[in-house]
């Protein structure tokens, strides 16, 4: 037996890989083995061709044989290069690891910036992908459109009257199906009694196919019947899954039983999944517990418009079309129904209802992420590019050792994927955090956003920023490995020309830093402006020390002089308590809902459409003296409010709009008020209060009195000096003995109401200022370095200047000149691309246009300080070069 | 030397990889060694062989890497690797068990037990 000379795992520690040859190897190996049996062969004593021949008849058909051996050749090779590549990759890997463990302060300075940068992209991908791009929850949800009935004064957007549901329902061409949901069901509004535990909850009324037309199948149970829908049949509800987990314990026994719902029975026939979700999407921020059918005939027909609608389009209709169409069956329906309300159909695409009003936010925080991005790549770019320059002879002795230049450029953008993989992994933590945050944030009332999460697609989006963020960094270095080894040994450290090249480079991405950040701040200070714009509004009351609570009866009350009784008591009670200095009720507060009335003064003939709108409140005696709502003319609801008669009709305060709206230069003291045919005599003129949106100007409102109304819904409004929970205490203890079961309601300062409806623009705005000041410490960073390297590059040449009498004023100056051009660009440049895209911004702006002069000289005032702080440093440092030092050392 | 009796069907991969636990061989020497062995019983066809040795290599039970012979030739040496030995052990256990029992069948005579 023959044994090589060197054992084959010897020779593989030296083996120079070489490219792999399978015709070659084949022919060898058959080649070989021929030979030695042909030896073989003569040796046992056969001629040297009966040797030959017989060998090959042993082997078999060579020519096949030959090429199988080829085709596994290949196949191994190919093997064998991908086991190579992998490896090279890995010592790659573990060399990129060293370097940058050893280069710690770089590594602990770029991982957060990219984690910063990737936590911000992944969560605001995740809200824009959560509340604009995902498709709604429902069957067929594309082709879902909104269908509400414009005012008559075209403002607003109100409901359908049951009558023209059903007739649009027949008489339509453009949906396949239509359904609809009762519009004003009360929140808390259902009173759950269980013996001695009696507890509100929210319960909406839905027509009877409004749940399969969405596609939504009970988990238990099952869905109302037609039977079940008409009016007057014996209540049934539907339970919401998180309800029935929470009340019932999720026992399955409760489809079926009978509770007792405001005081009368209902069966429970179904519990409905999670994944239906309806507040978050038509009623964000509010409960729903229940669901119970909703009738439409004639005797929903009486309550006028009181259905929210849906439709699904037919394949191929657009809401255009259908909109079209409606509106001269509304026009049709209109004419021929003269008893009824006005329809002026108007169809929009659901999901753009949806999301329509915030859109604008959520491309402008994408946008704004995208420019952090831009600057943390940029950041980072240079600061590799920095790293790299110091490492070129490094680089050089490897190339002369026999590295490959590929090798070296894949070195590099390892090193630059692996920065960019860490800060990925981090900030996708971030995000993961983030996303939970803001998706449980309920004061935003934005819908769809508990949906808000981290899914496939944002994973995606983080491995595919960091590879995009590991190439933008890594190449620079890469173009910059040396091609030729003998060339950098030779010249050292100092090239001119590559100075010139690299630090044109630098300073062209420390410009890019400096217009990215200015379009940001920008940015910031335009929704800054708007915010305080927004907040500064002019509400009409006072909401600081108020606080407020529902005091809804326990029990429905029967007569009008029950509630009376029941509201008097309330406030008796409530306004004994110390530390109470004023107490009232009110059915809805500001912002608390837009029920609105048609209304008109006495004797006033308005074409059918045409009437003026009046949000409407019921309110207390002594309401706009604790809400500090200014009384203008007249007098304030009293006791002496109750019973009215022909001639002495209830009594109504008006706001300074609608006073201006229907008895214009005249006082409205006195007058009659109409809804339809019922009249209240006007008592007072009181100051204008934003109802609706911090946004919208005022509008027409008007109050009457809770003594002279049957509506039930009631908020307690305290001013008071005391913290909440005391007086929560303190009011409760006065009441319980009078209403013993009166729920122990949530109580609520009306500051957070207000601050919980600009909180969404404060969230916006938030971010988007968090983002600027991000892009400043980075572009600031970035004017940092670079002018410091460039003053440790100039040390010899400072050294001559001062040792020739320069002084260190003028040298100061000279390299903040350097600062001074870097910052101006990039500031010019940044000012005029926000000017190109502040368009993009308007939408999201109020009380300020897109090209507020203030904001762009607060950026600019804000980036020049910024920058020149940045660039001190180093021209400190350079006025204080000691020639001597620098001369011998330079 | 005539042609050996052809091998038992599936066994020649065994065969193989038993002859690479002496040491790393190239494809003619473990032609030899498997003749010296069996005295010649077990006769493997060359070319088969070397099918053997690539199908192997690729399922990771040999490897294999080029040498140089004793007299300077040019030559592929195939080399057991751990998964290998582990699948010989495996394959050996089996053999053994079956032919035993094969064995126990062929040589009972009838009549007893």
């Amino acid at each position: 037996m023959r044994t090589p000379e060197i054992r084959p795992g010897v020779r593989r520690q030296l083996r120079v890989p070489g490219k792999r040859d399978p015709q070659r190897e084949a022919d060898d190996e058959i080649r070989l083995h021929l030979e030695l049996r042909t030896r073989q062969l003569i040796d046992e004593g056969m001629t040297p061709d009966e040797a030959r021949a017989e060998a090959e008849r042993r082997f078999g058909e060579v020519d096949d044989q030959r090429a199988l051996l080829i085709e596994s050749n290949a196949r191994h090779a190919r093997a064998a290069r991908l086991r190579e590549w992998l490896e090279g990759l890995r010592q790659d890997f573990r060399f990129a690891v060293r370097t940058l463990r050893r280069d710690i302060g770089f590594t602990a300075f770029a991982v957060p910036t990219i984690a910063l940068g990737i936590a911000a992209s992944v969560t605001v991908f995740s809200l824009v992908n959560g509340l604009l791009l995902r498709p709604l929850p429902f069957r067929d949800a594309k082709r879902l459109a909104w269908i509400s009935n414009i005012s008559d004064d075209g403002a607003s957007e109100w409901t359908f009257q049951a009558f023209h549901y059903l007739d649009v329902q027949a008489r339509n061409k453009s949906f396949d199906e239509i359904a609809a949901y009762y519009a004003y069901y009360s929140i808390g509004g259902s009173i759950l009694s269980d013996g001695s535990d009696v507890q509100r909850f929210t319960t909406v009324g839905v027509t009877c196919n409004f749940l399969p037309f969405l596609g939504v199948r009970p988990m238990l149970g099952r869905s109302f019947t037609p039977e079940e829908c008409r009016w007057g049949a014996p209540n049934t509800v539907l339970l919401t899954e998180d309800f029935w987990r929470r009340r019932f314990s999720a026992n399955k026994a409760v489809v079926g039983r009978t509770i007792t719902l405001n005081n009368a029975p209902a069966t429970i026939i179904g519990v409905l999944p999670r994944t239906f979700d309806f507040p978050s999407i038509f009623a964000p921020g509010t409960p729903a517990e229940f669901f119970k059918p909703f009738p439409v005939g004639p005797e929903t027909n009486k309550s006028g418009n009181t259905l929210a609608v849906i439709g699904r389009l037919k394949p191929g209709v657009s809401p255009e079309q259908a909109n079209a169409e409606l509106s001269s069956l509304g026009k049709q329906l209109t004419a021929e129904f003269p008893d009824r309300n006005t329809l002026r159909p108007k169809v929009v695409a659901l999901e753009a209802r949806i999301n329509g009003p915030f859109r604008p936010a959520l491309w402008t925080l994408a946008g704004a992420v995208v420019v952090v991005m831009l600057i943390v790549c940029a950041n980072l770019s240079s600061l590799q590019y920095a790293r790299s320059l110091s490492r070129q002879r490094e680089l050089a002795v490897r190339l002369a050792l026999g590295a490959a230049r590929s090798r070296l450029v894949r070195q590099a953008f390892t090193e630059s994927i692996l920065i960019a993989g860490a800060g990925a992994a981090i900030g996708l933590a971030v995000a993961l955090v983030a996303t939970r945050v803001v998706s449980r944030l309920s004061a935003f009332k934005l819908p769809l956003l508990a949906r808000v999460a981290v899914d496939g697609w944002a994973l995606a989006l983080a491995v595919g920023l960091c590879f995009v963020v590991g190439i933008a960094i890594g190449v620079l270095p890469a173009l910059r490995a040396p091609s030729d080894a003998t060339d950098t040994l030779k010249e050292g450290q100092r090239s001119l020309s590559g100075d010139r090249r690299q630090g044109r480079a630098r300073a062209s991405l420390v410009v890019a830093e400096m217009a990215a950040a200015c379009m940001l701040l920008v940015g910031a200070g335009l929704l800054i402006r708007s915010f305080q714009n927004v907040v500064n509004q002019e509400l009409g009351y006072r909401p600081a020390h108020l606080a407020t609570v529902r005091v809804d009866p326990p029990t429905r009350l029967a007569t009008i002089t029950e509630s009376r009784l029941y509201y008097d008591e309330v406030l008796r009670r409530t306004r004994a308590v110390p530390g109470v200095a004023d107490a009232a009720i009110a059915d809805l507060l500001p912002f608390g809902g837009d029920r609105s009335w048609s209304v008109h003064a006495e004797g006033q003939v308005y074409r059918r459409g045409e009437m003026p709108e009046a949000f409407m409140r019921v309110v207390s005696g002594g309401y706009f003296k604790t809400m500090g709502i200014p009384m203008v003319a007249g007098r304030d609801f009293n006791d002496g409010d109750a019973n009215w008669t022909a001639t002495a009709p209830p009594v109504a305060a008006v706001n300074e709009t609608l006073a201006r709206t229907l008895w214009p230069g005249r006082s409205p003291i006195g007058q009659l008020i109409f809804n339809g045919n019922v009249s209240w005599r006007v008592i007072a003129v009181v100051g204008d209060v934003r109802h609706g949106q911090l946004e919208r100007p005022f509008t027409n409102e008007m109050y009457i009195s809770i003594r002279q109304s049957g509506f039930s819904a009631a908020n307690l409004v305290v001013r008071t000096t005391l913290p909440l929970g005391e007086i929560s205490s303190a009011v409760r203890a006065s009441l319980l003995p009078f209403a013993p079961n009166l729920p122990k309601n949530q109580w609520r300062s009306l500051q957070e109401l207000v601050d919980a409806v600009a909180s969404p623009r404060r969230f916006v705005m938030l971010l988007v200022g968090g983002f600027a000041a991000f892009a400043l410490l980075l572009a600031s960073l970035g004017i940092y370095a670079l002018v410091s390297y460039s003053v440790s590059q100039r040390t010899r040449e400072i050294g001559i200047r001062i040792a020739l009498g320069a002084s260190a004023g003028r040298v100061r100056s000279s390299v903040m000149s350097q600062t001074v051009r870097l910052a101006a660009s990039g500031v010019a440049l940044g000012i005029v691309a926000a000017f190109l895209l502040s368009r993009v911004l308007r939408g999201v702006l109020f009380g300020v246009e897109a090209t507020d002069p203030a904001s762009y000289a607060g950026a600019l005032v804000v980036l020049a300080l910024v920058a020149l702080a940045a660039g001190y440093l180093p021209a400190r440092r350079a006025s204080r070069v000691d020639p001597n030092i620098a001369l011998r050392d330079g | 030397m005539p042609d050996a009796p052809p091998i038992v069907k599936g066994t020649l991969d065994v065969l193989l990889l038993k002859a690479l636990t002496w040491t790393p061989m190239h494809g003619f020497e473990i032609t030899q060694w498997l003749e010296a062995r069996s005295g010649g019983a077990v006769g493997v066809r060359d070319s088969a062989l070397y099918q053997a040795l690539h199908r192997m290599e690729e399922r990771g039970l040999v490897s294999s890497d080029w040498g140089v012979t004793a007299n300077s030739q040019r030559a592929r040496y195939y080399k057991i690797t751990k998964a290998g030995r582990k699948w010989l052990a495996d394959e050996t256990a089996l053999w053994v068990r079956y032919a035993g029992a094969v064995t126990d069948i062929l040589t009972s005579t009838p009549g007893k037990g």
